[in-house]
């Protein structure tokens, strides 16, 4: 009895091994069409990730809130003298702004990125595994996303979307290390790559940015914006600050590395650019 | 049929965890992998042909959320199913230290075939890095926490048992 089951099973490992590799091959290169086992699969484990997500973060809530209550009257004072601070700082501001609307109006300059459509989505899942920076949002197909669409937060670049399915989509993160992005230092409008790097991401997220000109006057603190060259991602996007540049580099370009604006270790809400760069968003941001 | 909605139930639920509370618990950005714990725990327990279907199914899920291709994790996951099926002799019941061991083995095997394939081929060579930053960590984690994991198992697969035997009994009446 125990010999015929032996049996079956190393044909068995053997057929679905095959079948495996077919399925790489496969989907080695065109990943993003998604398939109806894949869909199924979807359907079954989204909503319970995403009640997963509601109890987690309830729990996390309350037990934060007892943590809270002792520390928020110190920040509450604090808070109250840089609200004063702020306040003054608004002002100065506000009349900046004036004087840059009036600016543009000049210069017929009027791309920043406030123009683009947006929704906002939640952050559901991350991947499993340490090595990659994937994440889930609960934002599908049936909200109009699309392959290729372009995921902020509120402070900068987030990463793009990679798959769509029904009910959610898989974004890659700027700090996935598969991950480049054709960039443009804004001070001095040198063109760079910016590059996911494992090596970087571990302690504090991280970004390489490469290939700049060995000529390029950069210094730390350096605004990284997304470059006009990208095919994905719209131009002027801000990506991070400059925070370590590598002098001693044997190339004829210069690296450094970027700290991202964005806070992907509390990343929780997230916003689509819900239309596709290539798909002229160039003339729905003229339009404006 | 008691025993296959359990295990569908705990695939579905591993792969949830994963990605949701499992992410939120991690020391230093790095996670533990539940994953391999139950692939290897379950094939420890009942064989390596159960292991390595749900092995299987596992790591489909996980390429089917969070994989690149189809099929990667799949693989892997089931041979990890499979080969740890042949310790299923070895082994009593209450002995913790060889499934703890397996466990241990599988997730270094796991992680360097992972660098091996996605990493060195891209020209990301630094593996002393990538050992004691990632590997090593979730290493440590990973073999803690399956202590726990793998007695809840056995606590499992012990119910499922006993209420295998009783409808055996059942329909023998």
């Amino acid at each position: 009895m125990k010999r015929r089951k032996n049996l079956p099973a190393k044909n068995i490992m053997i057929v679905i091994t095959l079948i495996c590799i077919l399925a790489i091959i496969f989907t080695w290169q065109s990943r993003s069409s998604i398939t109806p086992i894949e869909k199924s699969f979807s359907y079954v484990v989204i909503p319970i990730q995403n009640g997963v997500n509601v109890v987690g973060d309830w729990l996390g809530e309350k037990v934060q809130f007892v943590k809270d209550i002792r520390d928020l009257e110190n920040i509450n004072e604090t808070l109250q003298t840089e609200l004063n601070e702020l306040e003054y700082a608004n002002k100065i501001l506000q009349m900046d702004k004036t004087e840059l609307v009036r600016l543009r109006e000049l210069y017929t300059l009027d791309k920043r990125y406030a123009d683009y459509p947006k929704i906002g989505a939640q952050v559901i899942g991350k991947d499993p595994s340490n090595w990659y920076k994937m994440f889930m949002i609960n934002k599908g197909e049936k909200d109009g996303l699309k392959v290729n669409m372009v995921v902020l937060s509120g402070e900068g670049l987030v990463g793009h979307i990679t798959e769509v399915g029904p009910n959610y989509a898989k974004v890659q993160s700027i700090i996935n290390d598969t991950c480049n992005v054709s960039a443009k230092i804004l001070r001095t409008s040198d063109l760079c790559i910016v590059k996911g790097d494992q090596t970087l991401v571990n302690n504090e997220a991280l970004c390489r940015v490469d290939y700049i000109e060995d000529r390029a006057n950069i210094v730390i603190g350096d605004e990284v914006v997304t470059s006009h060259l990208g095919s994905i991602y719209p131009p002027g996007i801000l990506i991070g600050t400059i925070n370590q540049i590598d002098t001693n580099s044997p190339k004829m370009t210069r690296t450094a590395t970027l700290q991202p604006a964005v806070d992907f270790k509390h990343l929780e809400e997230v916003l689509v650019i819900n239309q596709v760069w290539e798909d002229g968003l160039t003339e729905a941001a003229d339009v404006q | 049929m008691f025993r296959i909605v359990t295990v569908i139930a705990i695939v579905i639920f591993n792969i949830v965890f994963q990605s949701t509370i499992v992410q939120d618990i991690a020391i230093g950005g790095i996670t533990i992998n539940l994953l391999i714990i139950t692939v290897v725990s379950f094939s420890l327990m009942r064989g390596k042909l159960e292991g390595a279907i749900i092995g299987f199914f596992i790591g489909l899920m996980q390429d089917v959320f969070f994989g690149n291709v189809i099929g990667f994790y799949a693989l892997l996951y089931m041979y990890f199913g499979f080969f740890s099926g042949y310790l299923n002799k070895a082994l009593y019941r209450d002995n913790l230290l060889i499934p703890i061991l397996a466990i241990t083995g599988s997730d270094l095997i796991l992680n360097l075939l992972i660098y091996i394939m996605t990493y060195l081929f891209r020209g990301r060579i630094d593996f002393a890095y990538y050992f004691m930053n990632i590997i090593l960590p979730e290493l440590v984690y990973t073999t803690l926490v399956s202590v726990f994991v793998y007695k809840f198992y056995l606590f499992v697969n012990e119910k499922l048992d006993g209420v295998e035997k009783r409808r055996e009994n059942k329909d023998k009446i």
